[in-house]
């Protein structure tokens, strides 16, 4: 124990514990920082590779065309179905219900479906205890 | 009839009861009381019970006057006597050589391994640098402990390690830095990581703006399996070179999510997840909690650990959270602040309470798994912290 208040400490010791101390974790994390993204140009590469190798090997078709990001496209017909089910579950013998066509939306920030999916997949963290 | 009478007479001055009212005998009384309010916090509130009950427990076992059931005066000093352990001690103290010699923590941090996916801080790896920044905490109270005349440099490391939210590091660094500490900064540990419901939301609030809350953070890229194979290795092999006193930590902690990762040793991953794990905490927080004993706890050293536990939790989400806002700042936006309070560990408590925060801004906003990356770095980041602190010549 020390004898006297802050004046027998050795403050450069202290200091310098502090400040090796924070570069060490700040310099082992950045290593660390840089081998992930080293690892993740690595993958993407072999797997660019890998994609290229496949479409070469797939003979070319005009009957499945791409699906580029945010175009309307074709709800599947067992979508439509859980949704009209949906309806006259919740709305039973009151009146007839037509759907007429339905399209996703591009909107993917607050899809419904979409933050069910998340929901679904973060469910497991919000349970537990810390250790 | 004079034997019976003695008989009952010799009892009865041997007995515990007659030891509580002599003169010290109102510490014993205290340690009861203390222990009681930590079990009632344990089973009532539901504070990290899977461990404080044992530490509760144990406290109120080593407190017991007459029952002797643990010797600290065998685990003092350099040069500890183990045969004098294993010949006279008890129970507890059989047990508390796991503490002492440090296997406990290791293998808690084998199951912690098994049951944690790293998968959000592969995929977007600044996440480390959230890690790393709410380390500050350990280091800023490091400074204010050692500047405390009541305690030691040793002292002051042991002490500052709360600020890594972080039970097994905590009592790892303690057990080597500050044994006689050992059961007051664990139960300080254990109490802030179950109360950072409560201690992280004022301190984000404080710090950030609505707008920053609000922040929906871009979806964070698949991770292939080969990635969460190689990062155990990398990360193990780099820590370890790097601060070869972390490596019993992080070396488990990596070998838990390797096993877990690889998908071949499904039972092991049980065991390590399930029994070994619960084997272990029990063995854990029985020891630590004997270690609170009248002596040693009813001090003003104890109150300066809370108070000091606290600064170190208060400023290691700070750290985190203004380390959040420069990263949003840089990328325009793009990070939320809020991800860099869950760099204190407390896995995954520090994680949900950053979700919870954003939701109350945008019901629709999901953060959890991208505070999942800070969390799970500032366990590495805290395991690195007590590497440094236990390799430093604290004296």
């Amino acid at each position: 124990m020390k004898e006297g208040f802050a004046l027998n400490t050795d403050w450069g010791l202290i200091i310098g514990i502090t400040f090796t101390g924070l570069t060490v974790v700040f310099l082992a994390l950045l290593v660390l920082i840089l081998c992930m993204k080293v690892m993740g140009i690595i993958m993407s590469c072999v797997q660019n590779k890998k994609h290229l190798k496949e479409e070469g090997r797939k003979p070319m078709s005009k009957e499945l065309p791409l699906q580029k990001q945010g175009q309307d496209f074709d709800v599947p017909p067992e979508i439509v179905a859980v949704i009209a089910a949906a309806i006259a579950a919740e709305h039973p013998n009151e009146y007839p219900v037509a759907i007429h066509p339905v399209t996703a939306s591009n909107d993917a920030t607050t899809s419904a479906w979409k933050q069910a999916g998340i929901l679904q997949n973060t469910q497991a963290f919000m349970k537990g205890v810390a250790l | 009839m004079n034997i019976f009478f003695q008989a009952i007479h010799d009892l009865l001055v041997e007995s515990g009861f007659m030891q509580l009212f002599t003169a010290d005998g109102y510490k014993a009384l205290i340690m009861f009381v203390i222990a009681g309010v930590l079990i009632y916090l344990a089973i009532a509130k539901k504070f990290e019970p899977l461990l404080l009950l044992p530490i509760a427990f144990g406290m109120l076992l080593t407190n017991l006057p007459g029952a002797d059931l643990f010797h600290p005066e065998f685990f003092q000093g350099v040069d500890i006597d183990y045969g004098q352990v294993l010949h006279d001690g008890g129970l507890l103290d059989i047990l508390y050589l796991g503490v002492k010699l440090g296997i406990y923590p290791p293998l808690i941090f084998l199951g912690i391994g098994a049951m944690t996916d790293f998968g959000p801080l592969i995929a977007s790896p600044k996440s480390f640098l959230l890690g790393a920044a709410a380390q500050a905490g350990i280091f800023f109270t490091f400074i204010v402990a050692a500047f405390l005349p009541a305690y030691s440099l040793s002292e002051a490391g042991a002490i500052a390690i709360i600020g890594g939210a972080d039970g097994p590091t905590a009592i790892y660094v303690a057990k080597t830095l500050a044994p006689q500490l050992l059961g007051s900064i664990a139960v300080a540990a254990y109490s802030y990581m179950a109360l950072v419901p409560v201690i992280q939301p004022p301190i984000m609030k404080l710090l950030t703006t609505k707008k920053e809350r609000a922040v929906v953070m871009e979806q964070l890229r698949p991770v292939s399996r080969i990635e969460k194979i190689l990062f155990p290795i990398i990360v193990t092999v780099v820590v370890a070179l790097l601060v070869p006193s972390a490596a019993p930590l992080i070396g488990m902690l990596m070998l838990g999510n390797l096993m877990r990762e690889s998908g071949v040793v499904d039972r092991l991953v049980k065991t390590a997840q399930n029994e070994l794990m619960n084997i272990i905490t029990i063995f854990l927080g029985i020891t630590v909690g004997a270690t609170a004993t009248a002596d040693v706890f009813l001090t003003g050293k104890t109150i300066g650990i809370v108070v000091l536990g606290l600064i170190a939790f208060c400023i290691g989400t700070a750290a985190g959270v203004l380390f959040g806002k420069l990263m949003y700042v840089v990328t325009k936006g793009k990070v939320n602040p809020l991800i860099g309070s869950a760099g204190v560990s407390a896995v995954p408590m520090a994680a949900r309470v950053s979700q919870k925060v954003g939701q109350e801004e945008n019901p629709s906003n999901f953060l959890l798994m991208h505070a999942m990356g800070p969390n799970v770095a500032g366990v590495i980041g805290s395991a690195v912290a007590a590497g440094v602190l236990l390799s430093v010549p604290l004296g």
